[in-house]
């Protein structure tokens, strides 16, 4: 199986990344990305395939598919993480509990990733999302935004201020969850851009172009991470 | 302490210093006058291409020989005609409707409706379809002459112009004599026929102008017209045409809107006048009553653009003696039908330049004779085609050629008049069209000398961008050798320009090229002479081009255009999460917090700078608008006066906080702000309280002290915020700085006990503190800048001062984070960038759209009850382009944002200015390089279906912007000069 124990590899707060580049066997993971990112892109590609389930009501198909998507991701998470540690808010505690911890702490990021999802809202409504109107519509995309870029982030990096202030100020080590994130915020901000066009068309309503996008630079990011990841290249 | 330095008690001013610095800033001041002059000149080119003319042909008509013969016959024609021009008179304003819509403007104006139903031969109503752009001058000169208008006459509403065509009103006085015409109300008549105004006409006591422009007041025009109508009833045999001319249905509708009370009335009291016309003309089988509208209005009461609601007018026409062939269905006619059909029915020839065809049902007749169709249709197409033959653009259309001579070959041979008529019919109708798309013919070589001038400067910019580098050179330094160059180039380029331009007879375009190339060139020749500095590009400055490209791209598609103030909301929140990241990578805590909270709060003031919104028309059923009371009229809301009194309280406050981050609130500060600012906004407040009561219905007893009070509150506020308090900060350059001695004699005891010999030696007796000196620059501009500032928010409707407010705010929060981020030094353009990306935000959230019909025209009588130069156009310039001259007086702010001078030191201050003229320079680049992207698609697009409703008018805008952009660049970089020059004077 994929989930080696090796050297663990997190992000920044550790003193010494460089020593834990090289034993991580890239190959089965890049597989394992390559698997959940076509496993993800089903999702937005098969509603279009399956007589455009999505552009119809895209509020009922988003939250069909939310537990899919949350199952996908952590599946994955699952078995191409290395046995991260959740650093509770005493590091004395910290501890590696190998196989039930993985479990438990896809568990938690999920929570945590699910209770962060207003706050995505709120990002939308900033770049324009409307305020009083589709409400249910914009939650859902924030929903599957925070599985797609926040979950796998919150389980594989220690959550403590000064890892994810590298995180927010963009100079985190590249990691495949890391690029996925960037990469579907990409995604997203570029799936806004033909939603003004005058084309009439039923997916350019909210927020199908931008879900379509936050996919499609997910999977990007995913593979690009995979790929490059313990290169110790900074973005 | 922060913002503050030490220095010893001022010393003596070294003179020659002063002067090479006096220099030194009055040269530099030629970079901006230059970059705006080639601009100026590159926008003239492209917009004398692009904006279209057509040829005004002298000739006046005379009857032909067809009038007399013998298969032609001609309807009975009338002795005089009533023209009752109800200006903005929508065509479902005179229509029934039964449908359960309550509009307070349906089935008002019932009379018209009521006649055609009841007596079809004697009256009827039609859908009168105008040709935008739906503005007065350009309608009345349609319903004049029959012809089209081009777009460069929209833009002459302000002046007027004379009409120099064949015309009704010139053919009256050729067939019935001198002084037959009566006319009372719109005097824009007046400067379309000046010859009305002269001579007979007040001899005899038949005209009466009104003046047009004062939208606020919807009686007097109406009142007076009224007055003179009736006694003019009375005198029938004076005149042969007795035109009416009512504005208080299109004031009411801009000022009000249609679904209004106020429009409710107005539409009653043009009911009665129509009822009370028609009941004198009863007995009186001679006279023809035409009533009509020139141009309709949108769902808010304005006008100008080509929407549904404008186009379509209401025509109304009435006589006792039965004249029409009655129809079932409501005829739609265009509005140039109305002139040949009159020339019939007063037995006038058809104008010369006449373009429109007569209207069948007044044609027919009430007995239903084709052949009198047939006859009107023949001498018309005659009339057409002699048009076509007397200029050389119409020549070589076979099509029209063909179709006129079938017509003709069916008149000699046949009797059938009906099919006869249809073929004539054809042709007009043909050759209507083929002028529609000629006179939409551009002068392509002009177009693209104006886009190749564009390109050069924008080169000529970014090479002057990028050969000075700002922290240790001062363009003063080269200007000596460069400006020579750039003169000696444009002398040079103007005279073979207008050589080669003279032998292919385009002198005028040849020659402003040459001159612009020519100088363009002579600056490229002069800076390869000179030492190149190399610095490295900064990522920031790459974003700010790609920005700029990005806003610019916008351009290619007419949704992006008309969705751009949210594109560009997305674009500065886009920004705000750039700069949120960058504050994220500090390294400081501290500063760190501090810049994340700037740019959060960045990012909220970008996405709330998108809410307020005027909606045009293309933006229906997605958009709402909120910058009125509702969204159809335009009244503002009480709601946005009362936020407007808490902006006037709230944001001297947050001027002074942000002031206090430099301890720069000392000094002149309290005052200008804290005491100052706040006064003015309150009584601009004020101002549109009072406006905002006039317009209530119940106040109508006070109107007159209102006005009074009104009028005093904004002269008086105009005269503080433009002339006053900028000429105050000329004199005494009211510096934030408070100087705080301390005594240290205690001190240098103590340490002396100490046994420190080295404390006690280096302190001075008395040290002297200057509060505020960390800001010493910045402060001292910001005070200028805000009572500019506070001109412009005079000028805005309420909600748009409280717009610009949040702007100045938005520009405080981007200063702030600048400097936590470096921006000024790492890269001068980028914030010049944000800022213009922000005015272009602004310009649409103080209710503008790119619209000719978002021109808050109502502002002109801010100040004036009427049109007074140069009041009256500096508040619409204020008005439309506030946002944006804002945007180019804040772009010093950008270098002197917590910068402290440094004493006796001439070079500083000459590198101070040269920072100045490279911040200037970006937002030059920024403005350069959105017209240039705006002309190239403007040029790409020019066949483009909705060329005239979106990007000729936001070909317009851009234009507007660049000027405005660059002129206040000129201006700032004037203001910061005298700036540095004070400061050096204090602290040199």
């Amino acid at each position: 199986m994929a989930r080696t124990k090796s050297t663990p590899r997190h992000i920044a707060a550790s003193p010494s990344p460089t020593s834990s580049a090289s034993p991580i066997p890239h190959k089965s993971y890049f597989l394992q990305h390559a698997i959940t990112s076509s496993a993800l892109l089903a999702f937005p590609v098969g509603t279009v395939v399956l007589s455009s389930l999505l552009p119809s009501d895209p509020v009922r198909t988003l939250g069909f598919f939310l537990p899919a998507v949350a199952f996908v991701q952590a599946l994955n998470i699952i078995f191409t993480h290395p046995g991260a540690e959740v650093v509770s808010k005493s590091r004395v505690t910290k501890k590696k509990k190998q196989s039930e911890g993985t479990v438990s702490t896809t568990i938690l990021g999920l929570m945590l990733s699910m209770l962060l999802t207003p706050f995505i809202h709120l990002v939308y409504v900033l770049f324009g999302a409307p305020v009083t109107v589709s409400v249910p519509a914009t939650f859902l995309l924030s929903a599957h935004t925070a599985l797609l870029a926040l979950f796998p982030l919150l389980c594989a990096v220690p959550l403590d201020g000064e890892t994810w202030m590298q995180i927010a100020a963009l100079k985190a080590p590249i990691t495949p969850a890391y690029v996925a994130a960037l990469g579907t915020i990409a995604g997203a901000w570029l799936g806004a851009v033909p939603i003004p066009l005058d084309w009439d068309r039923e997916w350019q309503t909210w927020p199908v172009t931008v879900v379509f996008g936050a996919y499609v630079g997910n999977a990007v990011g995913r593979l690009i991470g995979a790929v490059l990841s313990g290169k110790e290249k900074k973005l | 302490m922060a913002g503050s330095a030490r220095t010893d008690p001022a010393s003596s001013v070294p003179r020659a210093g002063q002067s090479q610095l006096k220099y030194s800033t009055r040269i530099s001041l030629l970079v901006p006058i230059w970059f705006l002059t080639l601009q100026l000149l590159a926008l003239v080119l492209f917009a004398l291409g692009f904006l279209l003319t057509r040829p005004v042909l002298p000739d006046i008509a005379v009857k032909s020989v067809t009038y007399s013969n013998p298969d032609v016959l001609l309807p009975r024609e009338f002795k005089r005609v009533v023209i009752i021009l109800i200006d903005a008179l929508r065509h479902d304003f005179i229509t029934s409707s039964s449908g359960n819509n309550d509009a307070y403007y349906l089935n008002v104006l019932t009379t018209p409706s009521l006649l055609s139903a009841s007596e079809p031969e004697h009256a009827a109503v039609f859908k009168f379809i105008a040709d935008p752009p739906t503005t007065t001058l350009q309608r009345l000169k349609a319903l004049t002459t029959g012809s089209l208008p081009t777009f460069i006459d929209a833009g002459s509403n302000f002046n007027g112009a004379e009409v120099t065509e064949d015309s009704l009103i010139q053919q009256v006085p050729l067939s019935r004599g001198d002084g037959r015409i009566a006319f009372a109300g719109d005097d824009t008549w007046i400067s379309l026929f000046p010859s009305l105004s002269n001579g007979t006409y007040e001899d005899k006591n038949l005209t009466f102008p009104y003046e047009s422009f004062n939208v606020w007041d919807l009686h007097s025009v109406d009142a007076g017209v009224t007055s003179h109508l009736w006694p003019l009833l009375q005198r029938k045999d004076d005149w042969d045409i007795l035109i009416a001319h009512y504005l208080g249905v299109d004031h009411a509708g801009h000022r009000f809107g249609p679904n209004t009370p106020q429009m409710n009335e107005k539409l009653l009291e043009m009911d009665g006048v129509i009822k009370s016309v028609v009941n004198a003309i009863k007995d009186d089988d001679e006279t023809l009553l035409v009533v009509l509208g020139d141009h309709g209005m949108d769902e808010k009461g304005d006008h100008g653009g080509d929407s549904k609601g404008e186009i379509e007018a209401g025509l109304f026409l009435y006589s006792s003696r039965p004249f029409l062939a009655p129809v079932d269905q409501p005829e739609t006619v265009n509005q140039i039908d109305l002139v040949p059909t009159l020339s019939f029915l007063l037995d006038l020839p058809v104008p010369f330049n006449n373009l429109g065809s007569p209207i069948a049902s007044a044609m027919l007749g009430s007995d239903y004779n084709f052949q009198k169709l047939a006859s009107t249709s023949r001498i018309v197409a005659e009339q057409i085609y002699q048009y076509r033959s007397s200029h050389p653009s119409f020549e070589g259309n076979s099509e029209l050629a063909e179709l006129y001579s079938a017509a003709s070959e069916a008149w000699n041979s046949s009797q059938d008049y009906e099919s006869i008529s249809k073929l004539y019919l054809a042709y007009q109708e043909q050759n209507l069209k083929s002028c529609r798309e000629m006179w939409a013919r551009f002068d392509v070589p002009s177009m693209f000398a104006g886009i190749v001038i564009f390109v050069a400067t924008l080169g000529a910019l970014v090479v002057f961008y990028f050969s000075f580098d700002g922290e240790v050179d001062c363009p003063s330094d080269h200007l000596n050798f460069l400006a020579p160059k750039v003169g000696y180039g444009g002398v040079m380029g103007l005279v073979a320009g207008a050589g080669l331009g003279y032998l292919q007879s385009r002198l005028q375009i040849a020659a402003v090229f040459g001159c612009a190339m020519g100088s363009i060139i002579g600056f490229f020749q002069g800076v390869r002479k000179l030492p190149s500095t190399k610095s490295p590009v900064s990522k920031w400055t790459v974003l700010a081009l790609l920005s700029i490209i990005l806003h610019g791209i916008l351009f290619a598609s007419n949704s992006y255009v008309v969705w751009e103030a949210r594109s560009l909301s997305f674009l500065l929140v886009s920004f705000g999460f750039i700069f949120l990241v960058a504050s994220f990578r500090l390294p400081d805590a501290k500063s760190r917090a501090t810049a994340v909270i700037h740019a959060v709060v960045f990012i909220i003031q970008s996405r709330i700078a998108e809410y307020p919104r005027i909606c045009r028309e293309e933006q229906l059923p997605f958009c709402t608008s909120n910058f009125y009371a509702s969204t159809a009229s335009s009244v503002s809301s009480l709601p946005a006066i009362i936020v407007l009194f808490g902006t006037a309280m709230a944001l001297p406050a947050i001027i002074r906080s942000f002031l206090r981050t430099s301890a720069s609130y000392e000094g002149s500060a309290p005052l200008w702000v804290g005491f100052g600012l706040r006064v003015v906004l309150v009584l601009v407040g004020l101002y549109w309280t009072l406006d905002y009561v006039e317009a209530d219905p119940e106040a109508q007893a006070y109107v007159e002290v209102l006005k009074i009070c009104k009028y005093v509150v904004s002269r008086v506020l105009f005269g503080v915020t433009v002339l006053g308090a900028p000429l105050a900060w000329f004199r005494g350059l009211p510096f934030c700085l408070r100087v705080e001695m301390t005594n240290n004699q205690q001190k240098i005891k103590q340490a002396v006990q100490n046994g420190d010999v080295d404390t006690a030696s280096k302190t001075s007796p008395v040290s002297v503190e200057i509060i505020g000196f960390g800001n010493t620059y910045g402060s001292l501009y910001l005070l200028l800048f805000l009572s500019i500032f506070a001109a412009v928010a005079l000028c805005m409707k309420p909600v748009g001062g409280i717009a610009v407010a949040v702007m100045v705010y938005q520009i405080l929060t981007l200063l702030e984070l600048g400097d936590a981020l470096e921006l000024f030094t790492k890269s001068p353009i980028l914030t010049p960038t944000v800022i213009g990306l922000m005015a272009t935000q602004y310009y649409f959230a103080t209710g503008h759209q790119a619209t000719l019909a978002s021109i808050q025209w109502d502002v002109a009588f801010l100040f004036t009850e009427s049109i007074r130069p140069p009041l009256t156009h500096l508040a619409l310039i204020f008005n439309t382009l506030g946002p944006f001259i804002l945007a180019g007086l804040a772009v010093p702010l950008t270098v002197f944002y917590k910068l402290s001078p440094s004493p006796r030191d001439t070079r500083a201050s000459e590198v101070i200015m040269g920072r100045v003229v490279r911040a200037g320079t970006g937002a030059t680049i920024y403005a350069g390089g959105l017209i240039l992207l705006n002309c190239i698609m403007t040029f790409i697009l020019r066949r483009h279906l909705m060329v005239w409703k979106i990007f000729a008018p936001r070909f317009m805008l851009a234009g507007a912007t660049v000027i405005a952009i660059d002129g206040a660049i000129v201006a700032s970089t004037f203001l910061a000069s005298k700036a540095i020059q004070g400061v050096f004077e204090v602290f040199g």
